[in-house]
């Protein structure tokens, strides 16, 4: 492994020439892509495992998985959706232990009518703060019953602004999956919200 | 040909194209209509209400994970420079090497002195004394005995034979 080294012109040199280094065991090339990509990494692990701590944790884990990962890496496509898969991965194996432990699964085998069914009225924006917090904690509420696989797709469609074919390479899947997770997540998303709009 | 989820998703995250949006809304129920609005409203309502924290400590995380590469790389490392001699030979190959060079030694000591079997060992040892050491302090007792190949010297309560002393 070689010694860390940061060339002066970093910042400005590309993933791919940076995975090159890091293939050849330079660290300090690696230190670069994680400083370029650790935000978004434990972004979108903490949108699937809602706990800031275990996402702190889990994007270490996911770091140091790719980088023992790098030398099998081909370069087909991009570097971050590479890193996002192996992210997606360690968060979702996280939430499968997770909820192997609480045995709160929610999926579309819970819920296999597809029709439309009782909507949420989201109405105008809730006019107060207590709303707003009340609002956030039962999105926050369903989102976690949800399981692992719909659950990340939603979350990086709707939280993390990715389209249909980033989210098929981050999770490993084909869009066509990709597009039935999201329309029954969404499904089970509306069902499990109707009646707490309804109210508000 | 598209799917209805395929052109539902595409629907609600308006990617649709504008052809494709007419028949939709033609052709579906209506209350899948309200059912795309209201998953646009969820989607917006998420965006505004779970916004991910800032990654606090960040160049510590940078810091724990490359000392964790370190950590978990180095042991494989210093297994691979220092290599043993013959270290790449399996154990069992190695085993069955030294078995067999003791027993090449024993058999090649043992076809060169005839002689040294137990009998005639204990022939030799027990009644040939040759050479007495005369000894000056109390408790300790030399003795000698000669083969006609070598010669042997035992002293009992002795460390080393002074000096001035003399074997005769």
């Amino acid at each position: 492994m070689n010694a860390p080294s940061k060339p002066e012109n970093e910042d400005e040199t590309s993933d791919a020439e940076l995975v090159v280094r890091c293939q050849q065991g330079d660290l300090g090339a690696f230190d670069t892509l994680i400083t370029r990509h650790r935000q978004k990494a434990f972004s979108m692990i903490y949108q699937i495992v809602r706990n800031e701590h275990d996402a702190w944790d889990l994007t270490q884990d996911g770091f140091v998985r790719a980088w023992k990962a790098l030398p099998r890496f081909q370069g087909n496509a991009a570097f971050y959706t590479w890193l996002y898969r192996i992210m997606t991965n360690v968060a979702i194996d996280s939430l499968r232990q997770r909820q192997r432990r609480n045995e709160a699964d929610f999926d579309e085998t819970i819920a296999p009518d597809s029709s439309p069914g009782s909507l949420p009225n989201f109405g105008p924006d809730p006019g107060t703060e207590l709303e707003r917090q009340e609002l956030k904690e039962r999105i926050e509420a369903a989102i976690e019953k949800l399981s692992p696989d719909h659950r990340a797709v939603i979350i990086f469609k709707e939280m993390e602004g990715l389209q249909y074919h980033e989210i098929a390479e981050s999770i490993g899947c084909s869009i066509g999956t990709v597009m039935s997770r999201l329309f029954h997540a969404r499904r089970n998303l509306q069902r499990m919200l109707a009646d707490v709009y309804e109210k508000l | 040909m598209k799917n209805f989820e395929q052109q539902y998703n595409e629907w609600v995250d308006e990617v649709i194209t504008p052809e494709e949006q007419v028949r939709l809304e033609k052709e579906c129920d209506p209350r899948w209509q309200q059912a795309a609005a209201a998953d646009r409203r969820l989607g917006s309502l998420m965006r505004k209400s779970l916004q991910s924290p800032a990654l606090h400590n960040a160049d510590f995380l940078n810091h724990s994970i490359l000392e964790t590469i370190r950590r978990e790389t180095a042991p494989k490392a210093e297994r691979a420079t220092p290599r043993r001699f013959l270290g790449f030979l399996p154990r069992p190959v190695l085993a069955a090497a030294g078995l067999a060079f003791v027993c090449a030694v024993g058999l090649f000591v043992s076809m060169r002195e005839p002689t040294m079997n137990t009998v005639d060992l204990a022939a030799g040892m027990s009644n040939r004394p040759v050479i007495e050491v005369s000894n000056t302090a109390p408790g300790i007792h030399a003795t000698a005995f000669a083969e006609e190949s070598y010669a042997v010297l035992w002293v009992e309560g002795m460390d080393f034979i002074p000096a001035g002393h003399t074997i005769q």
